[in-house]
């Protein structure tokens, strides 16, 4: 798992090493938790990367621009998933989003046929 | 108490006051699923209201990631605790929800924090936070977790997490003004902006306790307490470079991942909305009902909606959301053509929309989105101010920019 360092150098580099210190539990600016019950079958990288992927094809993002956003590190959420999971996976998902032929075509034809073929909505 | 209707609950409740007028309300959706927690938000509040002596702690907005503290630490949990022991397996919702507006949701069965107050001393469940738990708008994600010879290193979240951005909720029945005991907090008929009035108030915190949000603030120096005043000149229209329209909020207008809308809606007087589809929040809220009000089984109705993280684990979302969320999430995860195209107008422009109109265009490309396969089209989505002025036109294919790496650097 990646991490990231935040190099700081109090001083100037002679003063740059402080002690490791671990974390304690009853130090109050430390993390404070709440612990829940994740299902058994909540894949979280799935619905992230789902969302990534189609977040940006949504609003027209092409694949390869989507595969980028996977391989760039500064993209720090969806690199990550790539990392733990690798490529093929990351490609799993985009096939499913950009590649895969299924019937029907819900609220894009639904809505479409809602709207008027020159311009304004149907509501009001 | 008198009776008053809540229809974000789908029954009436009981509040220490009847309903005054009311013509219109002040409401905002945020749209969970594109924030990015940098915190410009928090720091547009705090550089125009809150940076005096006596305020240091304060943050009128605050970004705050879920499911850690929050801002004060675990304010939420605690009051759900609260709750619960008030009401021992009561706070639980009945029904389907109707596709009029007084009960979008079903029926909250369970006792709200004015509910649980009746027979005691208190007008409103509720606590005061210790100063301790003000200490961090957005505890846990912005501290280190441990240091070492390479530096401080930062938290890396490998379970489901997300950020939840908050401003006062400018309730329709604000639990800070049914708990003062100076009258000094009123809620204005034209616009629906809950405010304390700092020469009455003594500084007695009951608005500190009981607000379920903790979003009223108690400030040393001056002995008052304080709150968002959703930045009011500016809701007015009497921003100089708003030419006389409303105007959107600080925290709205510099929201950096555009997840942020801002908008006044007409109201009845029982507080129900008045039809007005052509309206983007109430479109949201009412017609799609993507967007969902935060902890609405406290009762207060108040007047800031999410959209969900689909990513989340649902029972955790459904409490914070109430029953709507599988709906809501449904809606955004595959939304309608109108829809998508009103989520490219967030932040399209600093004037509050009163109405939208969306052009129909050309396809875009195809896509299987939540296993259905599903045309997108580029429309183009027009926005109007108060004056039924156009003040912002937008695509859906949002337009890119790639910088060559050469000169790729910050
Ligand atoms: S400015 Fe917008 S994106 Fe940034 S933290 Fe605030 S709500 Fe989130
Ligand atoms: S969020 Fe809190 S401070 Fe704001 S109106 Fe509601 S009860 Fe009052």
């Amino acid at each position: 798992m990646a991490e990231f360092h935040v190099t700081f150098h109090p001083g100037g580099p002679a003063a740059a090493a402080p002690s490791a210190k671990e974390l304690e539990a009853e130090d109050p600016y430390e993390l404070v938790g709440l612990t829940f019950e994740v299902p058994p079958d909540h894949d979280v990288d799935l619905l992230m990367a789902r969302t990534f992927v189609e977040e940006y094809a949504l609003m027209g993002y092409s694949r390869p621009a989507l595969r980028k956003l996977f391989e760039t590190p500064f993209y720090a959420g969806t690199h990550d998933i790539l990392v733990r999971r690798g490529p093929a996976y990351v490609d799993s998902v985009l096939d499913e989003v950009f590649g895969a032929e299924v019937p029907g075509d819900e609220a894009g034809e639904a809505s479409a046929g809602a709207a008027p073929a020159d311009e304004g909505t149907s509501r009001g | 108490m008198a009776k008053v209707y809540n229809w974000q609950l789908g029954r009436e409740m009981e509040y220490p006051y009847a309903g005054g007028d009311r013509e219109r309300q002040f409401a905002a959706v945020f749209n969970i699923n594109r924030c990015i927690a940098c915190q410009t938000c928090t720091m547009a509040c705090k550089s125009t209201w809150t940076h005096y002596p006596g305020q240091e702690l304060m943050f009128w907005n605050n970004v705050e990631t879920k499911p850690y503290g929050g801002y004060p630490r675990s304010w939420d949990a605690k009051l759900l605790e609260m709750q619960e022991t008030l009401d021992p397996g009561g706070q639980n919702w009945a029904g389907t929800g109707q596709a009029d507006v007084r009960s979008p949701y079903g029926r909250f069965d369970g006792k709200t924090i004015f509910e649980t107050a009746n027979g005691t001393s208190e007008r409103v469940t509720g606590y005061l936070p210790d100063d301790d738990e003000w200490k961090a708008p957005n505890n846990g994600e912005d501290h280190g977790t441990k240091m070492g010879p390479d530096g401080a290193k930062l938290p890396v979240h490998q379970g489901w997490f997300f950020y939840l951005q908050r401003i006062c909720n400018h309730c329709s029945y604000p639990a800070c003004l049914a708990a003062c005991p100076r009258n000094a907090i009123y809620k204005r008929k034209e616009d629906g902006i809950v405010l304390i009035d700092q020469e009455r108030c003594r500084g007695y915190r009951k608005c500190v306790a009981a607000c379920p949000y903790k979003k009223s603030m108690y400030r040393p120096t001056t002995r008052t307490s304080e709150k968002c005043i959703a930045c009011y000149p500016r809701i007015e229209g009497q921003d100089p470079i708003s030419d006389g329209v409303p105007m959107e909020t600080r925290c709205m207008a510099s929201c950096i991942g555009k997840i942020r809308m801002q908008g006044l809606v007409q109201v009845e007087a029982d507080a129900t909305w008045t039809h007005d589809p052509r309206n983007p929040i109430y479109y949201m809220v009412h017609v799609e009902k993507v967007a969902l009000p935060l902890y609405p089984q406290f009762g207060t109705q108040p007047n800031i909606y999410y959209i969900p993280p689909r990513w989340a684990p649902r029972e955790y979302l459904r409490q914070m959301f109430g029953p709507g969320v599988d709906a809501a999430i449904e809606k955004y995860a595959n939304p309608s053509r109108e829809l998508l195209a009103l989520l490219q107008l967030f932040r399209a422009t600093r004037e509050v929309i009163f109405a939208f109109d969306v052009i129909p265009g050309p396809v875009a490309q195809t896509l299987n989105v939540g296993g259905r396969s599903r045309t997108i089209y580029d429309d183009t989505v027009v926005g109007y101010d108060a004056k039924g002025r156009e003040v912002a036109r937008v695509k859906v294919v949002e337009p890119v920019v790639t910088r060559p790496g050469s000169i790729n650097s910050i």
